[in-house]
């Protein structure tokens, strides 16, 4: 959810946004000082909600209000103010809700659950892994096809360090039981790498490696992972643990127990 | 707004709370200076209402220097003051000199240049006297009238309650100057 608050009073716009935080931890807020600041910011982004206080000198609250649904006619304003006149009643037009100074988390849950143009939650495109039972990939419902096995396994290792960079030696060791840090076993290490890339480069999702001048990392953020919410103590991918961990991998025994 | 309501300013008190309540979390000593100076601020207001007793002069600048110590805590602008005192011996009735800093600051223009006032409280044989100057220009609301309500009533209750009055002076700048006579007051 994109939010702008607009406010000439610094402290004003740090409360509110401190409450946001709590409430809408998803969201991100842009902060504006005056009317010209918040018309620029909204024809750069797109914003669901914007708090607009409606006392800031030299500016007419309703004539911003319009002027933001020019750029966006479908975002939802609700009104601020530290006092409540009668003349609020004719602004009706264009706001979605008010809220009053100081407001509190429960003002603010309850004005973003009444929207008046509710805001369609994003889709999740993110590549899924499971890593409980046999490690598998999946995109789109669909597993995902890697050249080569060993691709996989490297993928599967660098999920495994959860995020942490793996310098080429370390894959190898993990890779190959028996090798040694040879320049030819680095070069396959490297191959295995740009496989990877074209794996994910057709689908978009190329920014799910990341790699450094003599390592490499999967970021965690970019995956919806079985083993992660599990550490993040999501109750449902508690439930899908059943005592196997990545079965297909040696390397993978020594967590089962720690699981 | 009626009359009492508007005495105590909610949307300045509201603000001021806004501004605490953050505070609270970014400086808790500015947060603790803050509700001193409202409570100071209200004190003044709630002391004030409907009463026709003349308070100290003191008294009264230190409500200007509370609320303009509260303005400042979440301004978008700079405000200063440089104060002018000469005397503090004689009392006037009470809340007639934050209407005067009020409206100099919400009628100052330009938006570019940020207000600086000059206030003077002083006296001689006929009276004591009480200023507030702006040096920029004030920007009247529509029509020639530049006084407003809150202003008019100032004027009212000086004449009333100690025989005196309320200048507006548009040359140079703005500077509204209260005058109590001598010898009319307790």
């Amino acid at each position: 959810m994109n939010i702008l608050i607009v406010d000439d009073k610094q402290l004003a716009i740090n409360a509110l946004c401190r409450i946001l935080r709590d409430v809408e931890p998803d969201g991100t807020c842009v902060k504006a000082t005056s009317a010209r600041q918040a018309l620029d910011e909204a024809c750069r982004i797109r914003f669901d909600v914007v708090f607009l206080d409606i006392e800031m000198p030299g500016m007419d609250g309703i004539e911003l209000a319009r002027k933001l649904k020019g750029c966006n006619e479908n975002v939802n304003i609700i009104f601020v103010t530290a006092h409540a006149e009668h003349a609020l009643e004719a602004h009706g037009m264009y706001v979605s809700g008010y809220l009053l100074k100081p407001a509190d988390e429960d003002d603010v849950r309850v004005a973003l659950s009444n929207l008046r143009n509710p805001i369609e939650p994003e889709a999740d495109d993110r590549i899924v892994v499971q890593c409980f039972g046999d490690f598998d990939v999946f995109y789109r419902g669909e597993p995902l096809k890697f050249n080569r096995s060993k691709s996989k396994e490297l993928f599967a290792y660098l999920v495994h360090r959860k995020g942490a960079r793996c310098s080429i030696g370390e894959l190898i060791t993990a890779l190959w039981e028996d090798a040694s840090n040879s320049p030819s076993r680095r070069a396959q290490v490297r191959n295995l790498i740009h496989d990877l890339k074209t794996t994910l480069e057709p689908i978009g999702q190329d920014d799910v490696i990341v790699r450094g001048r003599d390592s490499v990392a999967i970021r965690m953020e970019t995956l919806d992972c079985d083993l992660f919410r599990f550490l993040r103590g999501d109750s449902d991918a508690v439930n899908l643990y059943h005592g196997e961990y990545m079965a297909q991998y040696d390397w993978a025994d020594m967590t089962e127990s720690m699981l | 707004m009626k009359p009492f309501t508007e005495q105590l300013h909610p949307h300045f008190i509201f603000n001021s709370l806004t501004a605490i309540q953050e505070l609270c979390m970014e400086d808790p000593d500015r947060a603790r200076k803050a509700i001193q100076e409202l409570s100071v601020y209200l004190r003044g207001n709630i002391d004030a209402a409907g009463e026709t007793t003349l308070v100290p002069i003191r008294k009264e600048i230190r409500h200007v220097k509370a609320y303009l110590d509260l303005l400042q805590a979440d301004a978008p602008r700079n405000i200063t003051v440089s104060w002018n005192i000469r005397t503090l011996d004689f009392r006037i009735p009470p809340l007639s000199m934050q209407p005067l800093v009020e409206h100099v600051i919400k009628f100052h223009s330009p938006c570019t240049v940020d207000p600086a006032l000059a206030i003077k409280v002083w006296q001689d044989d006929a009276a004591d006297y009480v200023s507030v100057h702006d040096d920029a220009e004030s920007e009247c609301p529509e029509g020639a009238d530049h006084r407003t309500a809150s202003l008019d009533r100032v004027a009212e209750r000086l004449g009333a309650i100690c025989n005196g009055s309320l200048a507006y002076d548009a040359d140079h700048g703005t500077t509204l100057t209260i005058t109590i006579p001598k010898g009319g007051n307790a």
